[in-house]
């Protein structure tokens, strides 16, 4: 039997591969989406692994039990390291310089034992090591008490004890203070703190044995060491540990599992000494939310495309429905039974399934290969899902072609959808819930307090998969019976003919049209929506780190930033802190005159003035300050209302009151937190405060920002500057939603969208040719030249791609609004408008037109070379 | 004079493995009814098709001093059109005036109330008089019919070929059938029988 069906398939040849190289588009491009979320969810457990600068966290009693319990977790396996550590407050620094003492206020104390910041990512040592009874400044600390390697400096543990006397040994920046100086409660969880304004680190021996005994200790577990100046009162004795990232595995879920498992094992192999704070379980609980956005979104941008893809190989198959009826009435007559023509056919979709899912896989490969260099580790489940879509979408392409065609024949009255309009009711539901999710505000999304956060419910994907399944079903209905309007009442001329003719087979265009409109959709829908959410995710990229390019502890260096080639502005900032009342909250002091070259602002920030407008207050008014809503509203406040402040005293290391006056609301800022912030003026706010200078640089940048950020921080490297770019931050994907890169999929989808577009009209005109081959050939016995013979195909065409363009323009829009209103909440600030991908649909209208030329040169060459005299005796 | 003129015909098919005709000479005679007999498979056919310039020969010469038109057995009309429009497709095909309006055409073949049926809302009988009627649109100085009956039932044969003589009278265009049916070329001037691809006998009627 197998010999038989594969007899038939070699002896037409060029149905088999027609229908083997559709089925293998759709299985290519499923395949590509199973590569692409594999890598995706992989790329998104190694950067929340990445991104998390200490797994776990234990708090434990006293020193001894912190090295002891150290000692015990490093032995267990997947565990790469654990040491003990301590936190805890100093009261103020002193440092006697040659001019005279210089003082540091309240801050925070690290201590770890010497060789810890090779192996955790928290500190970043500048100059010297920490060894010894010596003590490594961060280099805020250093930079107020005017300290350097080799200096001895006191520090105070508390009010009142004996200062502890230690050398300089090193300078280091700590880049993770908020998660190291946490309060550590293991049945809280991660509560990652403010981080303290100095810093000063000590080797763990040295601080157990002189510094800790003026401290009491806190008790774990405690939410009271948070590291905001002046509340942790004890030493919190603690355990670092950090896992061997080889013993995570895949998806951030099942790195979560992963992470989960060992700590519970770690934890039950020390009964009673040690729960961890889990930040690893903390970042991959993130990113598993963030990953189970990305696939859904993944799907629901992938699966119609696929789809429309399959649709291609039903109309393969129906291509050939005629020819396959006369084999099987020859086979039937022949006597072979129901059972053994189901046999044959499941066995050829079989042949041709496995073909096509075997080419297809090649094809998702190489082109996930050379689209975006992904690592291929899923191939065995793209392996599997490309063979199961080409052998089932054949075997049921079959089926539904020859059953389809049969029901079309025998049928008295419409099927029960058109019946009951199940098209026009799909329509309709999806504009009911689209109308709720842009009335409601009820989105993907929930953004409560300005944490992203993930709310996925299948009911915020109605509204665009109905539109899809109402948008197909309206087609199929209408039966492209709008052809009727183009055709004359009474045919007097070729062309008139050509008219007549498409308009009485409007049935047949229409199958085209309805799988070329929707594959036109899809890349519409898929390019417009991709653009939208790059462009939102650059925006919200640039409103969250606050400029092109923004240079971080940059004291004393905005010359040195402003003469990188490519920076084509740039102007200072000092982000600082400001209490209102009991409320510590983030304070931007900016040059207002500058203010504008570093970085962008929308009027849409502000409320009750545009930018321009609050700039112009802030530059007329020295103590003006702008401050959020939620400001105004707790504390009463009205435009010119004097409002006092506590600001830390760079000078003497104590919070004064400075006094501002309200001069306008600010609900957007560059780099400012989501809640309550202030701006005001820089001068101001550094003759108020001592402050030796702004800390934080917004660059402007008209080149390739990630190579202009190189060159920053190649230029600043021997300083003690973070240099962040734009570019970087769209690509992280450690917290947000917005980060789920869609660049990848949605440049395979578009390539494959482009492909099977132009293949989808190649295609047409084939099967055109196939269907009316024998009236092709009359109209050559009739004396009709070939080229108007083949007119009859590709005019068929071009109305295909102008009414499929048109409905597909309008289709992908919809869909495009759909979801991006359905994101709007996950975008901050959320989109004003769609982005136009002018260069892609561009692609896409040439490749159609291109399609659409080379369908009609395959109609022109098929007239030429028809045997005629043989098409009309029945070959 | 000689409409049609085929000399030392030979046409195979499927690179020489078949020969469907061989060495065939023959002369139409302007205003002559001329039947090609024979079994099925002996040519006849072919040499229609030959005639009628839709298949070249493999060997040998065609020389045609007039227009032609085919009849086929199936009558092969447009789907897509209506009977009109088939008559009126092939009038604008031809390219040349019309010398009987198509509506008078459809009218000839007595099928002046079936203008705007489609070709699957007629009989065969009615399939083939729009078929004649199409042909005749291409003002042919011969026409071709190739076994224009052989799908019909015998009253609606007899009434389709009372049809084509009377045009032949009304019209005056030469007449080539092609038939296995000897009632049918019994009505001919003359009468060609083939076998194997080749001409076997000659005579008139």
């Amino acid at each position: 039997m197998s010999l038989f069906v594969l007899r038939q398939l070699v002896r037409t040849p060029a149905r088999t591969l027609t229908r083997a190289l559709v089925l293998a588009a759709s299985a290519a491009l499923l395949g590509a989406m199973v590569l692409f979320i594999g890598h995706s969810l992989r790329t998104m457990s190694a950067t929340a692994i990445r991104s998390t600068s200490l797994d776990w966290q234990g708090p434990v009693a006293s020193a001894s039990a912190a090295t002891r319990v150290a000692a015990e977790v490093a032995k267990q396996p997947s565990v790469a390291m654990a040491l003990p550590v301590a936190t805890a407050p100093f009261a103020g620094a002193e440092h006697t310089a040659s001019f005279g003492k210089v003082r540091a206020g309240a801050g925070s104390v690290l201590a770890v034992p010497p060789g810890y910041e090779r192996q955790f990512a928290t500190i970043r040592m500048l100059h010297g090591s920490l060894n010894g009874a010596g003590v490594v400044l961060d280099q805020q600390l250093a930079a107020t008490l005017q300290a350097g390697v080799g200096d001895v400096i006191e520090l105070t543990p508390r009010k009142g004890a004996r200062p502890v006397s230690l050398q300089v040994t090193g300078v280091a920046i700590v880049t993770s203070p908020d998660t190291l100086f946490q309060a550590l409660n293991p049945q809280t969880g991660p509560a990652p703190a403010q981080p303290p304004a100095e810093i000063a680190i000590i080797p763990f021996g040295t601080f157990a044995k002189r510094y800790a005994p003026s401290l009491g200790s806190v008790a774990p577990p405690s939410a009271a060491a948070a590291a905001i100046p002046g509340e942790a009162q004890g030493v919190t004795w603690q355990v670092q540990a950090q896992l061997d990232p080889h013993a995570l595995h895949g998806s951030p879920q099942s790195a979560l599992n992963d992470a989960t498992r060992l700590r519970n094992r770690v934890e039950r192999s020390l009964p009673g000494q040690i729960q961890f704070v889990d930040n690893l379980s903390d970042a991959l609980t993130n990113a598993a939310g963030d990953a189970l956005y990305a696939e859904a979104l993944y799907i629901m941008l992938a699966v119609p495309g696929a789809l429309v893809g399959l649709g291609l190989a039903y109309l393969a198959a129906l291509g050939a429905v005629e020819r396959e009826r006369r084999l099987l009435r020859l086979l039937r007559a022949r006597g072979a039974s129901r059972r053994k023509l189901i046999g044959l056919a499941a066995i050829e979709s079989a042949f041709v399934g496995a073909f096509a899912g075997g080419v297809g896989m090649l094809v998702a490969l190489l082109a996930v290969w050379w689209l975006i260099g992904s690592q291929l580790s899923a191939w065995p489940w793209a392996l599997g899902v490309s063979l199961a879509v080409g052998v089932l979408g054949s075997f049921a392409g079959r089926v539904a072609a020859g059953v389809g065609a049969l029901a079309e024949e025998q049928r008295a009255q419409p099927p029960l959808w058109q019946r009951l309009w199940l098209d026009i009711l799909a329509l309709a539901v999806s504009g009911l819930v689209y109308w709720l999710t842009a009335s409601t505000g009820f989105s993907a999304v929930v953004n409560p307090d300005s944490n992203p956060t993930l709310s996925l419910s299948v009911y915020m994907f109605l509204a665009p998969a109905l539109l899809w399944v109402g948008a197909t079903l309206l087609l199929v209905r209408i039966r492209g019976r709008v052809f009727a309007l183009v055709s004359p009442r009474r045919a007097t001329r070729p062309r008139d003919f050509l008219l007549v003719s498409a308009a009485r087979r409007a049935p047949a265009i229409n199958r085209g049209l309805v799988v070329v409109t929707l594959l036109l959709a899809f890349a519409v829908n898929l390019s417009v929506f991709s653009a939208t959410w790059n462009q939102q995710s650059a925006l919200d990229a640039r409103l969250t780190i606050g400029a092109d390019i923004v240079v971080s502890g940059a004291r004393g260096m905005q010359a040195a930033v402003s003469n990188v080639p490519g920076v084509t502005g740039q102007t200072s900032v000092d982000h600082t802190y400001a209490y209102v009342g009991p409320d510590l909250q983030d304070t931007f002091a900016i040059d207002p005159s500058t203010f504008l070259r570093g970085t962008s602002l929308r009027d849409s920030y502000f409320i009750g003035g545009s930018a321009r407008q609050m700039l112009a207050r802030l530059q007329k008014a020295r103590d003006a300050i702008l401050v959020s809503k939620e400001t105004v509203t707790d504390y009463s406040l009205s435009l010119g209302d004097l409002l006092k402040l506590r600001i830390l005293d760079h000078r003497t290391g104590r919070f004064r009151v400075v006094a501002f006056h309200v001069a306008g609301i600010v609900q957007e800022f560059p780099s400012a937190p989501h809640d309550s912030f202030m701006v005001a003026n820089l001068s101001y706010i550094l003759a108020s405060t001592h402050d030796p200078g702004p800390n934080v640089v917004f660059a402007t940048s008209n080149g390739d920002v990630s190579k202009v950020a190189r060159a920053v921080a190649r230029t600043l490297s021997a300083r003690a500057a973070t240099v962040t770019n734009v570019n970087d931050q769209v690509t992280q994907t450690a917290s947000s939603i917005t980060t789920v890169g869609l660049r990848g999929i949605s440049r395979i989808e578009e390539a494959f969208a482009l492909l099977l577009a132009a293949g989808a009209l190649i295609l047409y005109a084939v099967l055109a040719h196939a269907e009316r081959r024998q009236e092709l050939a009359t109209m050559a016995a009739l004396g009709t030249r070939a080229g108007r013979i083949a007119a009859f195909v590709w005019t068929e065409i071009a109305l295909i791609v102008v009414v499929a363009s048109a409905l597909a323009a309008l289709l992908g829009w919809l869909l495009a609004e759909m979801l991006v209103a359905m994101m709007r909440h996950a975008f901050d600030p959320p989109p004003d408008y769609l982005a136009i991908p002018w260069a892609f649909l561009g692609s896409l209208a040439l490749v159609v037109g291109l399609g659409a030329a080379l369908a009609a040169l395959v109609s022109v060459h098929t007239v030429r070379r028809m045997p005629v005299g043989e098409v009309l005796r029945g070959e | 004079m000689i409409a049609l003129s085929a000399r030392n015909v030979d046409v195979s098919f499927e690179n020489g493995a078949v020969h469907a005709l061989a060495g065939v000479d023959l002369d139409v005679r302007a205003g002559e009814s001329l039947a090609l007999t024979g079994r099925s498979g002996s040519g006849k056919t072919t040499l229609l098709h030959v005639l009628a310039g839709l298949v070249l020969p493999t060997v040998g010469t065609v020389e045609r001093t007039a227009t032609t038109a085919l009849i086929f057995q199936g009558a092969n009309l447009l789907t897509h059109f209506t009977a009109l429009e088939n008559v009126l497709f092939a009038q604008v095909e031809s390219g040349s005036p019309a010398a009987i309006e198509p509506e008078r055409l459809l009218t000839l073949v007595g099928l002046e109330s079936k203008r705007g049926h489609l070709p699957r809302e007629l009989s065969a009988g009615e399939a083939q008089r729009t078929a004649i009627a199409r042909s005749l649109a291409q003002r042919p100085d011969v026409l071709l019919c190739d076994e224009p009956t052989g799908h019909l039932d015998s009253d609606t044969s007899v009434r389709v070929l009372d049809l084509i003589e009377a045009l032949q009278r009304e019209i005056g265009f030469t007449l080539v059938v092609a038939t296995h049916d000897s009632n049918v070329a019994a009505r001919c001037d003359r009468i060609v029988s083939m076998r194997d691809g080749r001409i076997v006998s000659e005579g008139e009627t």
